[in-house]
């Protein structure tokens, strides 16, 4: 059995990644796309301490967290197609402004 | 070893692809990196026994989420979105890029470091716990009231009535060493050795006016067979040296009457079996005998994926004398067998009992998405609309437009062909 802080330490790996996606791509949706794997390796961190507890509620936790990414995906793209429609650009540098 | 292999390889593939969804220009290629990634980490949740988690991921993950971010991604053309920007506020931001990357480092290294000295420590994170022992006590001792389990001087269990089971509590495995006391009686002491992860019940029996107690090793795992439960029997009954389960099957045919269980001695309980659910016709009889009877099974029903203990036991039967008789009875104690672990229906189990109200939250969540969705892209999406109809109006076929104007279907080979070029100026 693999042990459970080689999980940790992959997904601390992964999330590491992701959130140099998130300050360093300046593509809205690819921002985006990083914080779905930041997510991701959140969710292999719990199921990993799920299995090392005997627990069941990681397990549901993951479930939960990839039902809000769905809906928080869905909102988001809707979001950047609006912007995108507005601004006819979703760099996230030209969209600092608040105003319009 | 195999397992860390593929944990290695599997894990590396996830890093490389995340990485290379960082650095690749073109947001298409991005995104089915992430789906490489998200595969991987299905792969990694069926490592970590979660099968139901993985499939989750593919469908919901690697296939509706993914699909979705495509499809923005092609709608808004946006492949190359960053090549295609202008200079003057990408030199702004120049100075947050060294700054990332060593926020990151600190990131990394930090919770790496916790890591490593916390799996150093054996006890708090390397060996996972083992399973603990899913124990109960039944009562079929007879003329001694109702008992009690202590452990050391702690109560685990108070007051079984005769003929009663108490509820699974959870005890460490090993060497278990219990005692029971009797509401009138001597107590008795024993150690039970108990393998990590298993089930079972301690079952307390009078024998020659003196308490003995059993042990009978159960199972609340999943049945395997197809629509069937699973059954323990223990033998509980001083009146005879050993006892036979057996199913006389129909009164009217010889030589059909079939063993289940054969000589169960005193105190001594069957393997777990497995049981095709319905009624069953089963009886106690004793060993050295098949025919002589002891005690019909009555009533007792298989019911799919239930673990059920039955006990064969002595009760005293009120004829009329003081002290009544005393006769043969049975118990049967049944209870669900638990879902395996990481599967869908455990999880649908914990999903409607603990985590119900989350549940509920998540669902108007889920609605109060759909409908914002709808709202943002609603009002942008009409001229658009309009748009598309118009477009589908000019580009009509010729003839149809000149036909709806003439009245009657004008590709009538008698009829004499306009010219291209001037079916155009009549179409404009």
């Amino acid at each position: 059995m693999v042990q459970t802080d080689a999980y940790i330490v992959l997904s601390l790996v992964l999330f590491v990644l992701g959130t140099l996606g998130v300050l360093l791509r300046r593509n809205a949706i690819l921002v985006f796309m990083s914080v779905e794997l930041m997510l991701n390796a959140t969710n292999l961190a719990l199921a990993a301490f799920a299995r090392h507890w005997g627990q069941e509620s990681g397990h549901l936790f993951v479930f939960f967290i990839i039902t809000v990414a769905a809906a928080e995906v869905a909102v988001g793209l809707a979001l950047i197609v609006a912007i995108f429609r507005s601004k006819r650009s979703i760099n996230i540098d030209e969209l600092h402004q608040m105003e319009g | 070893m195999t397992e860390f292999i593929l944990f290695a390889v599997v894990g590396a593939l996830a890093v490389i692809a995340a990485v290379a969804m960082l650095l690749t220009s073109n947001a298409v290629h991005a995104a089915l990196y992430l789906v490489a990634t998200m595969l991987c980490i299905a792969f990694l949740f069926l490592l970590l026994n979660a099968p139901f988690l993985a499939m989750i991921q593919i469908t919901v993950y690697a296939g509706a989420i993914m699909v979705l971010f495509l499809f923005v991604i092609m709608l808004l053309g946006s492949e190359q979105g960053e090549s295609q920007t202008s200079s003057e506020p990408q030199r702004r931001f120049r100075w947050f890029v060294p700054l990332a990357l060593v926020l990151a480092m600190a990131l990394l290294f930090g919770v790496g470091l916790a890591v490593t000295t916390a799996s150093q420590d054996q006890s708090t994170f390397q060996t996972p716990p083992s399973g603990n022992v899913q124990l109960r006590l039944v009562n079929a001792a007879l003329g001694v009231g109702s008992i009690s389990l202590l452990s050391g001087d702690v109560t685990l269990v108070g007051d079984i009535a005769y003929g009663e089971g108490s509820d699974y509590f959870e005890v460490v495995p090993g060497d278990y060493e219990f005692s029971i006391v009797p509401a009138d009686g001597e107590p008795l002491t024993g150690t039970v050795n108990l393998a990590a992860d298993s089930t079972g019940t301690l079952v307390v029996y009078a024998q020659d006016a003196g308490l003995r107690v059993g042990y009978a090793a159960e199972s609340l795992d999943t049945v395997d067979e197809p629509r069937s439960g699973r059954v323990v029997v223990f033998n509980a009954y001083p009146g005879s040296a050993a006892v036979s389960v057996v199913d006389y099957g129909s009164e009217f045919v010889e030589d059909d009457t079939e063993a289940i269980i054969e000589g169960l001695a005193l105190g001594a309980a069957s393997a777990p079996f497995a049981v095709e659910e319905g009624e069953t016709d089963w009886s106690f009889a004793d060993a050295a005998d098949a025919s002589a009877r002891i005690i019909p099974l009555n009533g007792f029903e298989v019911e799919r994926n239930v673990s059920s203990l039955v006990v064969v036991a002595q009760e005293v039967y009120q004829d009329g004398s003081d002290a009544g008789v005393v006769r043969p009875a049975t118990m049967q104690f049944s209870s669900p067998a638990r879902p395996s672990f990481g599967g869908p229906q455990a999880i649908g189990y914990a999903l409607f009992t603990d985590y119900l109200l989350p549940f509920q939250l998540l669902a108007l969540l889920l609605l109060a998405a759909m409908v914002g969705v709808i709202v943002l892209t609603h009002r942008q999406m009409a001229p658009i609309a309009n748009r598309i109809g118009v477009r589908r109006r000019v580009s009509r076929p010729l003839v149809n437009v000149i036909a709806a104007q003439v009245g009657h279907d004008v590709t009538d080979d008698a009829a004499e062909r306009i010219p291209a070029d001037e079916a155009e100026v009549v179409g404009s």
